[in-house]
């Protein structure tokens, strides 16, 4: 089973980073609000840019540094967004990959067999944009934290389901219906899927 | 294996991750929060005054290292280190604020920029300064119709994107955005008052100036000097001249009199706000050195 968050396509890359036997199940990339800061410091710094440079006339270098700034932010802003792009988090069937990196990959994993727990907070502003983060524990603490995850409740509750198998498997051989499209389907509204 | 390493411990998750995957700390775990360039300040900091006090010296010394030696020896360790620094604090001050702010440290900004308020020598008039932001604003508004527009369009997104941004992501994150598109408003008016030290004769004069009063030394031989008394143990009086910034030794007897003065005649900068007004609106008493050397010996 893989699932796509809605939006953005998952790049055919994953592939490299999994094991023969391994089935991606959710893929997504962070929310939009993640790149907020950068943007809004940008948009604001080349406003102060331009307010400045109708001002600082008389003072020598003062322009040069204010436009330095400003393309510094502005340059931030977009590399903020590139890395952003190419940053997808992965959860398989055995492990939680980042995958990041513009001109060099990095690959974190953490696999699920460690894990513990699973925690997942929303803050005020997250559940204004609809973003949250998961904690993941492991060995009765928190071990880290993955940030500005989007449609937080549907890919906890998947994200969830991995961690505990034993108790699915219970379930369903109590229930006697496991199989798919049943009431204990962890398939979730609103989220594409791609059975392989 | 296929994918990256078995295990990422939370150190490796800290690097190079941005915000997407990061470690849990405890509250507690005060020196684990601190984000890795803070730790290089901290760890630098030390090396970094260490090396502003030698370059100091060494201009006091005319970089001449035997000077700088015999300056540190005879005033102290400790006395040449702190003497140093602290007359740059006022000249930095304005400077470290604008980091602070640009770099998202809001709160230790506004702090920094307090406190250059109250200590670091502007180059301006206290009314001219105080006028110069409404004259900023002015001219700032009163440009061509296409900039006014640009301006406004910009104003417009900036202003919607920081309300979601205070929104959605946080008081903090939105404050922090604004202490650094502030920090890049603040530039012209900072570098008005406070003009940067390179650019500046005053400056560079306060660089080169010990940190010492300058005295004019009066030999019972009738020779007259100014100069720096390093030390003064009762049995050598150490001078470092003005001039020629070499190191002069004299007995007690030696000396007929000693006068503090003030190397440049144009009286000390106050700061924008001065915390004893009276005080500094007053002239200083305090004589020209090159005055007490051609006037009539006591």
């Amino acid at each position: 089973m893989r699932l796509i968050a809605p939006g953005p396509v998952a790049p055919a890359a994953f592939g490299r980073y999994l094991l023969p036997h391994e089935q991606q199940v959710i893929a997504v990339r962070q929310h939009q609000a993640r790149l907020l800061p950068a943007v809004t410091a940008a948009v604001g710094g080349l406003l102060a840019a331009e307010a400045v440079n109708g001002i600082a006339s008389g003072v020598k270098w003062a322009q040069f540094v204010v436009w330095v700034l400003a393309g510094f932010l502005l340059v931030r802003a977009i590399v903020d967004v590139l890395a952003w792009y190419v940053r997808y988090i992965v959860i398989t069937d055995k492990r939680l990959i980042l995958i990041s990196g513009i001109l060099s990959r990095k690959v974190t994993v953490v696999p699920l067999q460690g894990l513990q727990n699973l925690g997942l907070i929303r803050s005020a502003g997250g559940q204004v944009l609809g973003y949250g983060a998961f904690t993941l524990e492991a060995d009765g603490q928190a071990v880290a934290v993955i940030d500005y995850i989007p449609y937080p409740e549907q890919l906890y509750l998947e994200a969830y389901q991995l961690i505990s198998p034993r108790e699915e498997e219970e379930e369903e051989e109590e229930d006697g219906s496991g199989g798919d499209g049943g009431p204990g389907d962890p398939r979730l509204p609103g989220l594409d899927f791609d059975d392989r | 294996m296929a994918g990256g390493q078995a295990w990422a411990s939370p150190g490796d998750t800290d690097r190079s991750l941005g915000h997407a995957w990061r470690p849990y700390r405890g509250f507690s775990d005060t020196a684990g929060r601190l984000s890795r360039p803070a730790k290089i300040a901290l760890i630098v900091a030390p090396i970094g005054l260490l090396l502003i006090a030698v370059i100091r010296v060494l201009a006091v010394a005319d970089y001449n290292p035997a000077t700088a030696s015999a300056i540190v020896s005879s005033g102290g360790y400790v006395n040449a280190l702190l003497g140093t620094i602290i007359p740059l604090v006022p000249i930095v001050t304005p400077y470290l604020a604008l980091l602070l702010l640009f770099s998202g440290r809001v709160i230790s900004g506004i702090l920094t920029l307090l406190a250059a308020a109250f200590m670091s020598p502007v180059v301006l008039a206290r009314p001219v300064a105080l006028h110069l932001p409404g004259h900023d604003w002015h001219s700032a508004t009163h440009r061509g119709p296409l900039i006014l527009a640009v301006l406004i369009v910009l104003a417009a997104a900036f202003a919607t994107l920081l309300a979601v941004e205070l929104l959605g992501v946080g008081l903090a994150a939105a404050v922090r955005t604004a202490g650094t598109v502030a920090c890049i408003l603040l530039i012209p008016l900072v570098m008005s008052l406070v003009p940067f030290p390179l650019s500046h004769e005053f400056y560079t004069e306060v660089i080169k100036q010990p940190w010492l009063p300058a005295e004019v030394i009066t030999l019972t031989s009738g020779q007259r000097l100014t100069g720096y008394v390093l030390s003064d143990n009762g049995t050598w009086l150490v001078v470092l001249s003005d001039g020629t910034r070499t190191i002069n030794y004299y007995r007690p007897p030696q000396v007929a009199s000693r006068q503090i003065c003030q190397i440049t005649p144009s009286p000390p900068k106050a700061p924008l706000i001065p915390v004893f007004p009276a005080h500094l609106t007053s002239a200083t008493s305090t004589p020209v050195c090159a005055g007490l050397l051609i006037g009539p010996s006591r």
